[in-house]
């Protein structure tokens, strides 16, 4: 057999910016149409003005050439191609092939994985609300002023700051839920009831898991990306270095801020809640205000509220840990910063979620 | 106007920029040739960063004008100032890489968004780029991932994305061990040599500055105290200048409250 004879390229000047895409598109058409085994000659005779894309065309196509295993060689080259070339290392870039991309592992093992991840995951956040409570409670005001200092900075961060959005929605839900109500109880005739519903309602489950959800879009968020942004410019480094503990410092005084601030901001959910439902059934169905109130008194009893206020507590607890602890493991630039603000919110609402669920199956099979 | 009757890369004229009342540039008139690197000099607060952001037009000047290539910079148009910027390089104090993305598509992000290359071609050109500052191996971590010497270099290599005529550097060697340093250096003159592009460094380093400048100016508290080539502002008796450049202590005044470190009261309180 003899040997395939020589194909030779000529390129156009400048092999530079459009004129460099060109090449591009003639050295790739070249090769399309070439015999296998074929040598390629590339002719620069032309070429007065070379860029770092002309060589870049250029060093593409020598790249195929050798994956193909075809000869290529370069003629007339001019000595600012040269000059460049070695400037841009283009023997190291040719020299080296880009790595391919990994495989994706087995299905099987992935699933593996993530239940392993998963149950890291639960192991961590239950040790880290233990913590709370060790050091919001046991172990109180030791350390000093400056923790005081930051959990009454994060009172009223988290529960001043969000007594009027907390009251706006608790009202409408209130007001909501007395109209739907209503509407149910229309052809029993028996209105009055919707003071006993929407008492009940409100202080057992709709008042601690508005106000928690609220909280986890405020304060949760917001504690993510807090520490995170802590963690991004080395200040969570730099405490650990004042000795300061930064678990501790950062993370103590907002879980007990958050165990006292939700409970409280529960009971301002619950009385605007039954006030929308006293505005419907007050002024929409003539029900007399003194009758709604001892209707709402006579029916609630102190373990409605007691349960619904047990409740936030736990809520309060998920919300932090689950906020601090995106912003404490956060890993990376400031672009994980946002998405660690995210991944809080939405997994201590499920979270809160989970738990509510949890405990109100308990409570109604047990207790 | 240069001796050939060009006018030059680029020119400052009565600059000044105003922070709330104080003048952190003063009158500045510089001129930089064609194809020349320049050398910006001076103690910490002097202006620095503050000249170099109004040469590449992030900071408009209180007063005064820049001119590129005889054009003053102010009077151009959206397409021109775009198709300027495109030109230009800037190599930022620490990178200012894309967080978000990896070393590899950083660099090829201008590619990508200006040329219309084929995707070979911009990967083939990335590599280049990568391999230049040496971070061939380093082409698919994340700007996180990387040292601050790294993430400098990285810098460079975005800024040179585009075979820029015009290059803007703020400290590359700060914070760099003298080695890596020097290697800086050498990349700055191979630049100059390989593409030709015009280069303003800004450098309180002193022999990195003797190294690469073919003139450089030296700044103190807004004004331009001295300029020239390293002899000639060797050779300056200004006092400011000497102190600078013999490598005193900085002179008292570096801004608004400055304080002696040693033996001030409550220093370590
Ligand atoms: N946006 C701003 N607002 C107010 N003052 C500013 C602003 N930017 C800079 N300054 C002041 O201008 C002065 C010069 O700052 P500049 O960053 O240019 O200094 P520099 O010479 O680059 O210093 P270094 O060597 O430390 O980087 C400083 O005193 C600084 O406090
Ligand atoms: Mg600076």
């Amino acid at each position: 057999m003899n040997t395939p004879t020589e194909i030779l390229v000529p390129l156009a000047d400048p092999l530079a910016g459009p004129g460099a895409a060109a090449a591009a598109r003639a050295l790739g058409e070249a090769l399309r149409g070439a015999p296998p085994g074929a040598p390629l000659a590339i002719d620069l005779g032309a070429v007065l003005r070379v860029d770092t894309f002309g060589l870049a065309a250029l060093g593409e196509a020598v790249r195929r050439c050798r994956r193909e295993g075809r000869p290529v060689r370069v003629l007339r080259a001019p000595a600012g191609a040269g000059r460049l070339a070695a400037f841009l290392r283009l023997d190291r870039v040719l020299a080296t092939e880009p790595p391919p991309a990994a495989p994706p592992p087995p299905l099987l093992e992935r699933a593996g994985e993530a239940v392993l991840a998963f149950r890291d995951y639960m192991v961590t956040l239950l040790s880290m609300t233990a913590e709370g409570y060790r050091h919001a409670f046991v172990d109180p005001l030791r350390g000093g002023a400056v923790r005081a200092e930051q959990f009454v900075r994060q009172l009223a961060e988290t529960g001043m700051g969000a007594v009027p959005i907390v009251v706006l929605i608790n009202f409408m839900i209130g007001l909501i839920l007395a109209f739907q109500m209503a509407y149910a109880l229309r052809d029993y005739g028996a209105t009055l009831y919707v003071a006993r519903f929407v008492g009940i309602t409100v202080t057992r489950e709709i008042g601690p898991l508005i106000a928690a959800i609220l909280v986890a879009g405020r304060s949760g968020s917001a504690m993510a990306a807090e520490i995170g942004t802590m963690v991004v410019t080395e200040e969570v480094d730099a405490l650990e270095m004042m000795a300061l503990r930064p678990r501790r410092f950062l993370f103590s005084p907002r879980f007990a801020a958050l165990a006292v601030t939700v409970p409280a901001l529960c009971i301002f959910a619950d009385l605007a809640g039954i006030l929308g439902g006293a505005f419907v059934g007050v002024l929409s169905y003539g029900i007399p205000a003194p009758t709604y109130y001892s209707e709402t008194v006579n029916a609630l009893r102190v373990t409605d509220i007691g349960s619904g206020l047990v409740k936030s507590f736990f809520f309060a607890n998920i919300v932090a840990v689950i906020g601090c602890l995106h912003g404490i493991r956060l890993r990376g630039g400031p672009d994980a910063v946002g998405r660690a603000a995210t991944t809080a919110v939405v997994e201590s609402i499920i979270g809160v979620i989970l738990f509510d669920a949890l405990y109100t199956v308990l409570v109604y099979f047990v207790f | 106007m240069a001796e050939d009757g060009t006018p030059p890369a680029l020119e400052t004229r009565g600059l000044t920029v105003r922070f709330g009342g104080r003048a952190v540039l003063d009158r500045i008139d510089i001129r930089i040739r064609r194809g020349e690197t320049y050398v910006v000099m001076g103690p910490s607060g002097c202006g620095k960063t503050t000249l170099l952001k109004c040469l590449v037009r992030l900071l408009p000047p209180t007063e005064g004008s820049v001119l590129v290539d005889g054009r003053d910079v102010a009077g151009l148009g959206p397409e021109e100032s775009d198709d300027l910027r495109r030109a230009t390089g800037m190599v930022f104090q620490n990178g200012a890489l894309l967080n978000s993305i990896s070393l590899r598509e950083n660099v090829a992000l201008p590619m990508r968004a200006h040329l219309d290359m084929p995707p070979g071609v911009v990967e083939e050109a990335v590599r280049m780029k990568l391999a230049q500052v040496g971070l061939l191996e380093a082409a698919d971590r994340m700007p996180a991932e990387l040292s601050g010497g790294m993430r400098k270099r990285a810098g460079i290599a975005r800024a040179l994305a585009l075979d820029p005529r015009l290059v803007f550097f703020d400290e590359p060697t700060s914070g760099l061990d003298p080695v890596t340093s020097d290697g800086m250096d050498n990349l700055v003159l191979e630049l100059k040599a390989a593409l030709g592009a015009t280069m303003v460094v800004v450098t309180h380093d002193l022999p990195s500055a003797r190294k690469i400048a073919d003139r450089l100016v030296v700044l103190s508290r807004g004004r331009a105290l001295a300029e020239g080539t390293w002899d000639e502002v060797q050779a300056t008796t200004d006092p400011e200048v000497r102190g600078f450049l013999d490598r005193h202590a900085e002179p008292p005044v570096i801004g608004e409250g400055a304080t002696p470190l040693v033996g001030a009261p409550g220093g370590m309180a």
